[in-house]
């Protein structure tokens, strides 16, 4: 018999990256030039352009994160993540938003971007969500807490590490099928100081070590989808990928 | 400095612990949270990181075909390698020719046989991937490529591409490439008619 999660429907993630990955569609002719001063309002604060191969990174601060854009010749990425902390010399995993005040952050930007939208074939949602704990037992309770059918001795294991599609049928648009591809696990995270110099030496930084429940969101559209989505479509079928995200996040991996 | 070395701060997953590692880590770079991703999915959305060796493989038998002449009705000794490579890695592969033959300088030729060998090859699992390679190829601003692209359409044989080729009828300003398009949407009907016929 399945059972339910503990954690009563709230959401307890912080968002260490959100992400909207968008799949033009063959026939649309896009031109990227401007599109993060259209969308941002601002210059950006990096820009990396390789015109040959049709790549553009650009990123800015936001609202105490990074925004970063991807643009590869079938593929758009908006991501707003953790941005650099001076003082710390490292990312700022302390200043990290939670999932809901992260999403209200990011959708402003998305919101902005979505009437500017090509004719897309393929639309995702993803997330990178963590829970700093103690030790890998707690970790691991926490995580089992949201995996109702999985059952670990949080003291005798390690290495776990939970994927699973459960592929729904949009309510959005008849007939498209929803992948939500979630990963679940405990990791160890550590900053490392690359050394420049004939070799390059990586120095870990021991303070910073960090244990964290994670859960990786992945919530998209199959690529098996042959049509068109307009700019209304992909609005209103982003808003349902991210309820779908927050239903994991909240619910754990249900089917 | 240091924020540039920082930045390339390194995620270890427990699974550090393993004594047999992968050969390759894919690491996401530039925009990158720093993670560590070991498994792709066909419904994952993350950036697939290509391992080196099949990104430079192709570069080579790219750069090596220029040398090649192409003769109709004469399997290519390039056509063969892709055909290979497409069997033994299917979407890396197609993810990699995607990159290079729609780079501003790639060579047309090369690029045109490639084409056709991506829509000829038999390998199911890549099949979506070389459809929408393919459809996009038929909007390229190379009218070889377009050529080629269609061609590859052709091969292919899947009715999906019907309303892409129809709109690139559309925006097509060569009389022969309009026709050759047509004529591939005459041969994707009729493979759509034997499909429906036989779900009957």
């Amino acid at each position: 018999m399945t059972q339910q999660p503990t954690n009563n429907g709230a959401i307890p993630w912080f968002a260490e990256a959100l992400r909207l990955t968008a799949f033009p569609s063959p026939s649309a002719q896009i031109d990227t030039s401007t599109l993060w001063e259209s969308v941002v309002g601002q210059k950006p604060d990096n820009q990396n352009i390789q015109p040959k191969l049709g790549i553009r990174q650009e990123d800015g601060l936001l609202e105490g994160g990074k925004l970063i854009l991807n643009v590869q010749p079938a593929r758009v990425e908006w991501l707003f993540t953790t941005a650099y902390d001076q003082e710390a010399n490292g990312p700022a995993f302390e200043q990290l938003p939670n999932f809901t005040t992260g999403l209200d952050i990011f959708i402003k930007v998305i919101d902005r971007w979505f009437v500017k939208s090509p004719l897309l074939s393929r639309l995702a949602f993803g997330a990178v969500l963590i829970i700093p704990v103690e030790n890998r037992a707690l970790g691991y309770e926490k995580i089992t807490s949201f995996l109702p059918d999985i059952k670990i001795d949080p003291y005798n294991s390690s290495d776990f590490l939970y994927q699973i599609n459960r592929p729904r049928e949009s309510k959005q648009i008849k007939g498209l099928k929803i992948n939500r591809l979630c990963k679940w696990s405990v990791a160890m995270t550590t900053l490392t100081q690359f050394v420049l110099g004939p070799r390059i030496s990586p120095i870990a930084i021991p303070e910073s070590q960090r244990l964290l429940a994670r859960l990786e969101l992945d919530i998209n559209t199959a690529a098996e989808f042959s049509g068109e989505l307009s700019s209304n479509q992909t609005e209103s079928l982003f808003q349902e990928l991210i309820s779908l995200g927050k239903e994991i996040a909240a619910n754990g991996d249900v089917p | 400095m240091i924020e540039s070395a920082l930045k390339d701060s390194l995620r270890i997953d427990e699974t550090a612990e393993t004594t047999n590692p992968p050969l390759w880590w894919p690491v996401k770079e530039g925009a990158s949270t720093g993670m560590i991703e070991a498994v792709v999915t066909p419904s994952s959305t993350t950036t697939q990181v290509v391992p080196q060796f099949i990104e430079a493989t192709i570069l080579n038998l790219l750069d090596n075909a220029k040398a090649e002449t192409f003769e109709y009705g004469i399997e290519s000794e390039f056509a063969k390698k892709i055909d290979l490579w497409i069997y033994k890695y299917g979407d890396m592969v197609i993810e990699v020719l995607q990159r290079l033959v729609f780079q501003d300088d790639a060579d047309t030729d090369v690029g045109c046989e490639a084409l056709r060998v991506i829509g000829r090859a038999e390998h199911e699992t890549s099949h979506i991937s070389r459809l929408k390679l393919l459809q996009r190829g038929i909007f390229s601003s190379v009218p070889q490529i377009r050529n080629g692209s269609a061609l590859g359409l052709a091969y292919l044989d899947d009715p999906k591409a019907i309303p892409f080729l129809m709109q690139a009828i559309e925006r097509e300003k060569i009389n022969w490439l309009k026709k050759y398009f047509q004529q591939v949407i005459d041969q994707l009907e009729n493979t759509l008619k034997c499909q429906l016929s036989s779900d009957n």
